[in-house]
């Protein structure tokens, strides 16, 4: 295989490990180096391509296995492996949430800022349009860890919405 | 023209959405429910959420990723090159010895006597043609002989010349 044909067998696939890395690492520099990273992974074992069913599945794991890796590294500064939420912004008050655009910022910040099971999972689900048992396989998880973990995500997500709504904002 | 917009359906899926139990396709639904124009009010924050997600759905890799990326394949490929020539040492250390043993020898005055006392072993009076014509036969085989190996080692020295400078650019 020719080094420009596995870069068209990888191109369809790369943006979608790029964000799941992003999702995992929430640095995309560093996100960027995991896919390259996994890229040349897949090119030493371009020969044995072939027998894997599931190229974007099996790349997936790659890059969830690499970015465990660096967030166990003791020289991590990324604050990715936290199962504990983070503390949030203190909640803004209506008077902060006037613009759509104001909305959607703190719900990037608070999608962000989710436990890293419920944030994967919400990631794989609602960006990638994964089906349960894909995102099963993906993260080593039970269907029903999948499922715990979408119902607490968003139900998080939820009730920053209904707040927002009692306030009457758009 | 749109349908007109079916509130009840949307809090039911907008509840099973949240209880994570809707499938993809009442997902899809939801989100294109979310950008229509005449979108009530009450519903206007789960736009904000569903418009999220789109934007974060379409990020992507900047261009340089190809180009950074085939870079470090070639350069794979260069050391990979490079290991397996090194990986072979015995190989290496035999044409070394080799070459090095044949340059003494043929540089050695015992090499280059022995060469010397051979020429002059040599009878060459019986070899020195009786006419004309047949000088001009032996000098004819003779041309064309050399003619035939022209130019096989200069191809031969390009060659070693170019792996040469791959392995150079390796070590840059």
């Amino acid at each position: 295989m020719k080094p420009t044909e596995f870069t068209h067998l990888i191109n369809p696939i790369r943006d979608k490990l790029f964000r799941f890395a992003q999702r995992m690492l929430k640095d995309p520099a560093g996100a960027k180096d995991v896919v390259q990273d996994v890229c040349i992974k897949l090119w030493q074992q371009r020969n044995r391509l072939d027998e894997i069913d599931n190229l974007e599945a099996w790349s997936m794991r790659l890059v969830r296995n690499r970015c465990l890796d660096l967030l166990r590294s003791p020289s991590s500064r990324m604050g990715g492996l936290d199962e504990k939420p983070e503390e949030s912004d203190p909640h803004p008050s209506p008077g902060d949430l006037t613009e759509q655009t104001d909305m959607m910022r703190h719900l990037r910040q608070l999608m962000q800022k989710l436990p890293q099971k419920q944030r994967l999972v919400m990631h794989l689900r609602d960006l990638e349009g994964l089906s349960y048992q894909e995102i099963a396989d993906t993260l080593d998880m039970t269907m029903a860890q999948v499922k715990v973990n979408i119902f607490r995500a968003r139900t998080r997500i939820r009730t920053e919405l209904e707040k927002t709504n009692a306030y009457g904002l758009r | 023209m749109h349908m007109a917009f079916d509130e009840q359906k949307m809090d039911q899926l907008l509840e099973r959405y949240f209880q994570g139990e809707t499938s993809l396709e009442e997902e899809s639904w939801i989100r294109q429910q979310c950008q229509r124009p005449d979108l009530p009010d009450q519903y206007l924050p789960y736009r904000s959420w569903f418009t999220v997600i789109e934007e974060e759905a379409n990020r992507s890799l900047d261009d340089s990723f190809e180009t950074e990326l085939l870079d470090r394949i070639h350069r794979q490929q260069r050391q990979a090159r490079v290991r397996r020539l090194i990986s072979k040492p015995w190989q290496v250390a035999a044409a070394v010895v080799l070459a090095l043993g044949l340059a003494t020898w043929m540089w050695t005055s015992d090499g280059a006597s022995q060469w010397t006392s051979t020429s002059d072993q040599i009878d060459w009076s019986q070899y020195e043609p009786d006419s004309p014509e047949e000088a001009a036969q032996i000098y004819r085989k003779a041309m064309l002989r050399v003619s035939t190996g022209m130019n096989t080692g200069a191809a031969k020295a390009a060659n070693k010349l170019e792996k040469l400078e791959e392995i150079g650019a390796f070590f840059k």
